[in-house]
């Protein structure tokens, strides 16, 4: 089963948006700030990143920028979850090197969605 | 002369006058007297020509020898300086020549030219009966004499002339104190003035006549001048000081403005201040709201989720109320923040290019199940053709959907119509949100756009939403550069007409109020909107509660039943009075802010009847239960409530009384 890490620092959160998701089959891996985040990709290699925005420690634009930067894990994609809705924040978020964009609350129909388009996408089958 | 001083003048003048005057006499006197001296001469040589004529002619007669000598007893008469005697053929006969004289006898050739003269000469011809006898030449002594008598007088003369010069001089400078010195005086004063500039001195008046007038006159024009000047000195004394106190109130005046100016910037700064902390405080706790409300959305989902699989039916459709109540708060929420983030002047827009088409689409399948609540039907008219538009897509999004879902709030059973069209200009686009539902009077229209302000409070109580939804889309749609007009007829329909600029540039937006006068209204009446009456029941009943808000309606009645009582139920006041009209229960529970009738309404409208006043009404409201509202409610409620935790028991209590008191008073009725 794919994947996924979800680094989220709001314990709430981070319990009902990873119970949605392994309910419907996901495997789910946490962190709980940017820092932590990157050694998670490091050490898990998930399939899929869901990334808060607004991390203690590092937050979530300048964690996407290491793990852009860092080859091991470069490839993997990265959806932000951010609570302001706003244009600017989507365009920093994918300046920053994300692959999508969602908005907080979270919608789950609406996410899995994007979820599952972008392991369609990075999931190419391996050679 | 001319440079002389006038004292001088006038000496000289009186000098020369005198002078010319004794010169004259003196002229004058001496012809007067040469002439006297003259004649005399004449007469005495005459006299003397006659002596001598009578005395020689005899002589000549007889050619005496006695003529030699016979001249010489002129020697006794001083007058005669000489004498000549001649005969006939001129020749000289005899001579006299007073002593020391010059000979003066003349030639015999001169005889004839000194035969007219009468210049103290007489040459007489001696004649006897028209005989010629000879010639008798007589000189009178004349320049002894004249010289004598022409020095005395010019003696004389001179000392007069003197004396006269003295008594002019002392007369000119007797004369200067009379009529020179008041002049000099004048011109003093005159060089005095001109030099000091001083008018105050006066000359003295010692003068009369014409020089005294000068002086009178004089005077009066400096005192004229004088008062001139001292009405000028003081007219500029006020003068200098109206500038001064104009230059003080001036300085006053800046310093106030200055004050004020910075009182000003102070208090905009303030406001700005308090506004920023506002708009922060909001956007806070907007968030701070939001990560519990999130929670509560997301547990309940799940939850729901659970029990939908469990197929626990109950429990889902009490999680589905959750889910709805808390969804309903954080679109509130959304929409505070919203309004927050425009009035703080924070709203951003984010341009693009998109197909206006799609977006319609995409609108119109999100709004569908709002529209479908009431058993409306979309319309949608939008061509293919109509191509790309640049703007803020979300915000696009968000207005169309803000008036879609008003539509479908305020209409039943009725037809919602989204039309999209080009504007004949080519610049803009106009998207048209129609309704066949209940309408707005002008009134209504013209509070439409204000935040937090619904058409009117009943409204928002009956149909939900928190009024922040059109005030939004038209922030939205002026940040962009477009507008959103109304075209409503009560009872008949609502037109919104959205009219964007197809490429819209990111202007600085104002949050500007809407111009009622831009709004065209139809006339048409408006419609009853009670149509809500449920089928009539006369069952007994212990509780009718009036409330308007379904959760809340649903959650008392539970509540109530729990204990074992008969509830009714009625969404508004006019609904509560339908019900009484059927049955009388035991109490009623109100809530005080309800659409079409509220509790206050409703109150005065049980006073009507007296069964019907005899029924104990509590009243249960989320509204701050303030003064104005005990008075207004005084001794026609049973008991007034806060909505919250402790009241329900409070509640319960009482309704518990309300019952046992209405059974007994039955038992009563029917014993």
């Amino acid at each position: 089963m794919p994947k996924i890490l979800l680094v989220e620092d709001n314990e709430m959160n981070r319990d009902m948006l990873s119970r949605r998701l392994e309910k419907r089959g996901y495997t789910v891996v946490l962190a709980v700030d940017g820092a932590a985040s990157i050694a998670q990709a490091k050490a898990e290699k998930p399939d899929l990143i869901l990334m808060d925005m607004s991390l203690p420690v590092i937050d979530g634009w300048e964690a996407t920028k290491q793990i852009r930067a860092d080859a091991e894990i470069a490839a993997t994609p990265i959806i932000a979850l951010t609570a302001h809705a706003m244009s600017s924040d989507r365009e920093k978020c994918l300046a920053a090197g994300c692959d999508d964009f969602d908005t907080k609350p979270v919608e789950l129909p609406r996410l899995l969605a994007k979820i599952e388009e972008m392991l369609k996408k990075g999931k190419t089958p391996p050679a | 002369m001319k440079g002389l001083p006038f004292r001088w003048k006038l000496t000289l003048l009186i000098a020369l006058i005198s002078g010319v005057t004794l010169a004259l006499a003196f002229v004058g006197l001496y012809v007067n007297d040469l002439y006297q001296f003259r004649s005399d001469i004449e007469r005495r040589l005459e006299t003397t020509r006659s002596e001598l004529q009578q005395r020689i002619t005899p002589l000549l007669e007889q050619n005496s020898p006695e003529l030699k000598g016979s001249l010489q007893f002129l020697a006794n008469d001083s007058l005669t300086e000489g004498a000549a005697l001649y005969s006939s053929d001129k020749h000289l006969l005899d001579e006299y020549r007073r002593f020391g004289s010059a000979p003066i006898s003349p030639s015999s050739t001169q005889i004839g030219e000194l035969l007219n003269s009468n210049n103290g000469i007489i040459l007489t011809t001696l004649r006897k009966n028209g005989h010629e006898l000879g010639y008798l030449y007589l000189k009178a002594e004349l320049t002894e004499n004249e010289r004598t008598r022409f020095s005395n007088l010019l003696r004389g003369a001179g000392i007069i002339f003197v004396i006269s010069s003295l008594i002019a001089l002392i007369a000119g400078y007797r004369l200067q104190g009379t009529i020179s010195e008041p002049i000099t005086q004048l011109v003093d004063a005159a060089r005095y003035i001109s030099e000091e500039r001083d008018y105050s001195v006066r000359v003295p008046q010692h003068a009369t006549g014409e020089i005294g007038e000068l002086i009178a006159s004089f005077n009066f024009m400096l005192g004229t001048i004088e008062q001139r000047t001292s009405e000028m000195a003081l007219a500029r004394e006020n003068l200098h000081v109206s500038n001064l106190q104009l230059e003080d109130a001036n300085r006053t005046l800046e310093v106030r403005v200055e004050e004020r100016t910075r009182d000003y910037r102070e208090a905009v700064k303030a406001a700005d201040e308090a506004n920023k902390a506002k708009s922060g405080f909001l956007a806070k706790m907007s968030h701070e709201l939001r990560t519990p409300l999130n929670a509560i959305i997301g547990y309940s989902e799940i939850l729901l989720e659970d029990a939908t699989d469990e197929g626990n039916k109950a429990v889902a459709s009490d999680l589905d109320k959750i889910l709805s109540a808390a969804r309903y708060l954080l679109g509130l929420i959304n929409d505070v923040l919203d309004i927050s983030k425009i009035e703080a002047g924070k709203m951003e827009l984010y341009i693009e290019t998109f197909d206006i088409q799609k977006l319609i689409q995409e609108v119109a399948s999100t709004v569908q199940p709002l529209v479908g609540k009431k058993n409306n039907t979309l319309y949608l008219d939008c061509p293919a053709e109509i191509g790309d538009m640049q703007a803020d897509s979300t915000k696009i999004r968000q207005m169309l959907f803000n008036l879609l879902s008003n539509a479908s709030k305020f209409t039943e059973k009725g037809g919602i119509t989204l039309s999209v069209a080009r504007d004949p200009d080519g610049l803009h686009v106009i998207m048209k949100v129609s309704d066949t539902g209940i309408g707005m009077t002008p009134e209504q229209i013209g509070k439409l756009f204000k935040a937090f302000s619904q058409a009117d409070a009943s409204t928002a109580s009956k149909f939900g939403g928190t009024g922040l939804g059109l005030a939004i889309s038209l922030q939205f749609a002026r940040m962009m550069g477009g507008n959103i007009t109304v075209e409503s007829t009560p009872g008949v329909g609502t037109t919104f007409i959205v009219r964007m600029p197809l490429q819209v540039q990111d202007i600085t937006h104002r949050l500007v109020e809407v111009d009622p006068a831009k709004i065209s209204i139809g006339t048409r009446p408006p419609i009853a909107l009670s149509k809500l009456a449920p089928p009539p029941d006369h069952s007994p009943c212990d509780v009718l509660l009036v409330e308007d808000d379904p959760p809340t309606r649903d959650m008392m009645a539970r509540i109530l039943e729990r204990e074992g009582w008969k509830v009714r139920t009625a969404n508004n006041g006019q609904h509560a009075i339908d019900v009484l009209e059927q049955v009388i229960p035991a109490t009623v529970i109100l809530d005080l802010k309800m659409p079409i009738m509220n509790g206050f309404q409703f109150i005065d409208h049980v006073q009507t009847k007296a069964e019907w006043r005899q029924v104990p009404i509590f009243v249960f409201t989320s509204m701050d239960i303030t003064q104005d509202i005990r008075e207004r409610l005084a001794g026609r409620t049973a008991g007034i409530f806060q909505k919250g935790d402790h009241s329900r028991d409070d509640i319960i209590h009482h309704v518990q009384e309300a019952v046992q008191a209405h059974l007994t008073a039955q038992k009563n009725k029917q014993t």
